[in-house]
């Protein structure tokens, strides 16, 4: 340090001290959510809370989704079309039951072979995350009093002020992003399916009534029921990179697991305010779920037919139901998924059955009786996703966690790279090169060895870092 | 608490060479800022996504970011002495004269 420093010296030096201190309090602040900041602002200046979490800078509100729907051409579809209801009958009674037997020739071999991902240990925990779904009940569970039991008003709010509430609500039951979908006749109603699930395969039907009911022909909800509340909850991207193994396939069962007792609770919720909700009356079984988060927000439609969300990429379990709470719909979003997909076919590359779709561009055509009409989408063959499952002895995922946006929110790299796709698609060539060289991936193989999964007692709760979505605890 | 001793380090270090300079002891470059400010940024995001990736459990794409952006960090901060040095010995070469720093 100089002698004598002048008043001017001294000024400098405080100046570059304070810049270096402020780029310190930077980096120590280098995740916090901007939803945080927009808080912490809106907590000086007394304004009105925003709903968290806060969007990047990246995403955009759009008036339509990123794929190219016709409505009028598009009919309610059923879920035992898909191959999770009609698999036999779309790849033949006797392959369907060589299949399934492979199916349990290989878990069990492997098994005994402590090959990993297949060990006992894999397996029990498997079943284990799956165990605690509540009952599926098209009304909710009912066991909540409602305000007229308890001898006061229903709650009363503007639509703003609901979708705030069911937002927050939500995000401390464990969701982790929320939309709204107003339900019209001509569009987003046909999202909805026309029959519930086998057995039963009882349709769904929409009347002028005041409350929804079942009764053993129908199921019933009210035209006034107006309002779709569709959620995602997150999966654990660490996991997922086990897979395809039994053990990298237990995040989706415990995701179903959380999805569905947030559903249970948010019937009881809406019933706690007084109002009704009407729900699915098996896993996935009240309408396309992925469909309706793209038109409530939540992200976008992708070459993996899944929906791509910009906090989680794909690494995400969605559901919705339906309510009479009047809410305040949320726009579809664009951050650029669908033009990146164009260019990135990751996920097509590495699907082992050649399921997913090589063409550059979306396309109106279908592959088969499995896939709803009406989008223009990467529609894929699940006939042969659904057989790999049966070789690979489990749901397999590979499309998942090879997907350039199956990424944590640590490093900043991801967010800069997410908001420069959002904006060009000048640099998508040389990001998918950079993300395969990166997180390079082996043909059928999982990106980590299963066996280092169990030496890591230090991963987050549920695999999942909640912190993502907002900060605020 | 990384980030707050490199602030303070970044921050010590430029208030040194701007001390250093305003006494005569030390010259710099136009260029030789712009290098620097360039080089330290880039060292910058290298760490914070060296230490990112590493948390995000994926060792291998921490080590790719030390090679494709820690690399030519480090490749400009040497230019930073190795333009004047090159300049520096072609002069000599040229005029036979030395010339101080």
């Amino acid at each position: 340090m100089p002698e004598n420093i002048s008043r001017r010296q001294l000024l400098k030096a405080l100046g570059l001290a304070g810049a270096g201190l402020s780029l310190g309090g930077a980096g120590l602040f280098a995740n916090v959510n901007p939803g945080v900041a927009a808080e912490m602002d809106s907590a000086a200046s007394n304004s009105v809370a925003k709903p968290v979490p806060q969007r990047y800078w990246w995403v955009k509100n759009v008036d339509k989704p990123t794929i190219e729907v016709e409505w009028k051409n598009m009919k309610r579809f059923n879920e035992w079309e898909t191959t999770r209801g009609s698999l036999p009958k779309y790849r033949g009674a006797d392959l369907d039951k060589q299949m399934n037997q492979l199916q349990k020739d290989n878990t069990k071999k492997w098994e005994l072979e402590k090959k990993p991902g297949y060990t006992t240990k894999d397996i029990a925990l498997s079943s284990a995350v799956g165990y605690g779904r509540p009952d599926f009940k098209f009304l909710g569970p009912q066991t909540a009093s409602t305000p007229s039991q308890r001898g006061v008003p229903r709650y009363e709010g503007t639509p703003e002020e609901n979708a705030r509430i069911i937002r927050v609500a939500m995000r401390h039951m464990g969701a982790a992003t929320i939309g709204f979908v107003e339900l019209n006749p001509e569009t987003t109603r046909k999202l909805i399916y026309n029959q519930e699930p086998a057995p039963s395969k009882k349709p769904i039907v929409f009347e002028n009534v005041e409350v929804g009911y079942e009764d053993k022909d129908k199921l019933v909800i009210p035209d006034k029921a107006r309002w779709a509340i569709t959620y995602t909850v997150q999966m654990s991207t660490e996991t997922m990179k086990y897979g395809p193994t039994t053990l990298g396939s237990l995040t989706t069962g415990l995701t179903y697991t959380r999805l569905y007792t947030i559903y249970a609770q948010l019937h009881e919720f809406i019933r706690g305010l007084g109002y009704n909700s009407y729900g699915a009356t098996a896993l996935n079984g009240l309408g396309i779920a992925p469909a309706m988060a793209v038109m409530g927000g939540l992200g976008e439609l992708s070459r993996l037919n899944r929906v791509i969300t910009p906090e989680y990429g794909p690494m995400v379990r969605t559901a919705f139901l339906i309510t009479d709470l009047p809410l305040q719909p949320s726009k579809p979003i664009n951050f650029g998924v669908m033009a990146f997909c164009k260019d990135c076919k990751t996920c097509a590359d590495m699907c082992p059955s050649k399921a997913l779709s090589l063409d550059r561009e979306p396309t109106w055509q279908t592959r088969g009786e499995w896939n709803n009409p009406g989008h223009k989408a990467y529609f894929e063959d699940s006939v042969k996703c659904r057989n790999y499952w049966n070789e690979c002895g489990t749901n397999c995922g590979i499309c998942f966690s090879v997907c350039p946006y199956a990424v944590d929110d640590e490093a900043s790299l991801h967010r800069i790279i997410k908001g420069t796709i959002a904006n060009t698609t000048a640099f998508n060539g040389i990001l998918v090169a950079a993300d395969r060289a990166a997180f390079p991936a082996l043909p059928e193989q999982p990106l980590k060895n299963p066996d280092d999964w169990w030496k890591n007692e230090n991963l987050a709760e549920l695999g999942i870092d909640t912190r993502r979505g907002g900060r605020s605890i | 608490m990384l980030w707050l001793i490199l602030g303070i380090g970044i921050g010590f270090g430029l208030f040194t060479i701007i001390s250093r300079v305003s006494a005569g002891k030390l010259s710099v470059k136009w260029y030789q800022w712009v290098l620097g400010i360039i080089s330290i940024i880039m060292i910058l995001f290298t760490l914070q996504n060296y230490f990112g990736l590493s948390a995000e459990l994926e060792p291998q794409a921490a080590n790719f970011m030390l090679l494709v952006s820690g690399l030519p960090a480090i490749i400009i901060a040497a230019l930073i002495w190795l333009i004047p040095y090159i300049a520096k010995f072609q002069k000599k070469e040229s005029s036979g004269k030395e010339l101080s720093l």
